[in-house]
């Protein structure tokens, strides 16, 4: 059994990511916030021998369930880390009313023969801020994009039906 | 100087024209109004209808992107004087992320929320259709007071994120406020008839002090009877086969309550 994090990006212009940053940047006016990027993360848990990279061009090139290749691309467990003098602060963002997709797992199974058990789904926000401390980088984000609780303060995660994490390993600066 | 109404137009509303037609049914003078428009613009409004549509085509979750607009902080404050604001649909679904509605202890922070449409523990997808409601309350809020309690009154649903959810569902069961619930024709609330998943199958409901109102069904697509399906089993929907001539729908009420509301200010 092995578990695969499949993280999809828009190819092209992410047009939710767009619209959050510029509304944190321009109605928020959280001007410590460089950089957003958003991913929608499926976590795959499937029992087979064939390599993590095998099992996603299996999934992905058999169906257009997880994503459509023509606007979408993918990279697998690990995102990319970028050389830059902010801080990436990785947040996880699950809903509380369904993160797992049975379902889909099963149609999954049926057409590619990739046993799934289990898949669940997150949207991951890469955000990079200019605080050169990770501490204090992660609390900004927690504190002013995190926490909605007026219609001033966060706007990332729904305070009523999702819930967050963040991601110790992302925090990065050089 | 005479009342006028503020139909706001956000990038991507789509029923501000039909909601200023239902207004100008019972009098009222209405502008679309720019998001963008000036504090001192806006002021000159003696209520404001934010209508429905896909606002930034509902980026990020329906209604966020436009709740942080500087319009809001203008909003907080005119729902602070005792103006009256209608949020319909993705109107209501701003209302929700601005903490305008419920706002039961007075400090706009953020108690409900417009979660995605739900059925059997499943997301259910965009939802179409005619549907009966019914109003607890309706004379404590300012858009509801024409309408009698037990009244079961037939309107459409359009949304793909209309499934309410509250910090503190108690609170909200005990509340006496104005609430709208989903009802079958008899005016039983019931699971069934909940198109999607909201908690007490609310429809609508309005803040405290009841002069900010949010719901998901759109009332200006029921505002005329010729708009109402002869299927329904409704007298509306009767007097529309027996004389389609009759223009009087069964939601002009709600914005004659407003134009009622107003004429006792003027």
């Amino acid at each position: 059994m092995q578990t695969i994090k499949l993280y999809i990006y828009k190819k092209n212009l992410d047009l939710d990511c767009m619209s959050a940053s510029e509304a944190i940047k321009h109605f928020m006016h959280k001007d410590k916030l460089v950089h957003l990027q958003r991913f929608l993360c499926w976590h795959i848990q499937v029992a087979s021998e064939l390599s993590k990279e095998a099992i996603i061009e299996t999934l992905t090139t058999n169906t257009y369930l997880l994503l459509n290749p023509n606007k979408e691309a993918y990279f697998i467990d690990e995102l990319p880390q970028k050389q830059s003098s902010n801080t990436s602060v990785h947040v996880s963002v699950k809903s509380t009313l369904k993160a797992e997709y049975p379902e889909l797992a099963e149609t999954l199974t049926a057409k590619c023969g990739l046993p799934i058990s289990r898949l669940e789904k997150s949207i991951e926000w890469l955000c990079q801020v200019a605080i050169p401390d990770a501490e204090k980088a992660t609390a900004y984000v927690e504190q002013e994009l995190l926490n909605t609780t007026s219609y001033s303060q966060g706007i990332l995660v729904n305070p009523i039906y999702e819930q967050y994490s963040i991601k110790e390993n992302s925090l990065q600066h050089s | 100087m005479s009342a006028k109404v503020a139909v706001f137009q956000f990038p991507g509303s789509n029923c501000e024209y039909e909601t200023m037609e239902s207004l100008n049914s019972v009098g009222l003078e209405a502008d679309i109004v720019s998001w963008s428009a000036s504090e001192s613009e806006l002021d000159s409004y003696s209520a404001y209808v934010l209508p429905g549509g896909f606002s930034f085509q509902d980026r990020v979750r329906a209604g966020v992107v436009s709740s942080k607009l500087p319009l809001i902080k203008h909003l907080i404050r005119f729902a602070d004087e005792g103006k009256p604001i209608l949020g319909i649909c993705n109107g209501c679904q701003i209302l929700a992320e601005t903490g305008l509605v419920p706002n039961s202890a007075n400090s706009h922070n953020i108690e409900m929320a417009l979660a995605p449409n739900m059925k059997h523990n499943d997301f259910y997808g965009f939802v179409c259709d005619w549907v009966y409601v019914k109003i607890d309350n309706p004379k404590k809020n300012i858009f509801t007071t024409a309408f009698s309690d037990n009244e079961v009154i037939p309107i459409q649903i359009n949304h793909g994120e209309g499934n309410f959810r509250f910090s503190n569902p108690e609170k909200i069961q005990e509340s006496t406020t104005t609430q709208i619930k989903y009802c079958d024709e008899s005016g039983q609330v019931t699971d069934d008839v909940n198109p999607n998943g909201a908690m007490m199958n609310i429809a609508g409901l309005s803040n405290s002090k009841g002069n900010v109102l949010a719901m998901m069904p759109h009332p200006e697509r029921a505002t005329f009877n010729y708009q109402v399906p002869r299927y329904l089993n409704h007298e509306a929907a009767e007097t529309k086969r027996n004389a389609p001539s009759i223009s009087e729908g069964p939601w002009q009420k709600l914005f004659l309550s407003l134009a009622n509301h107003l004429k006792g200010q003027h």
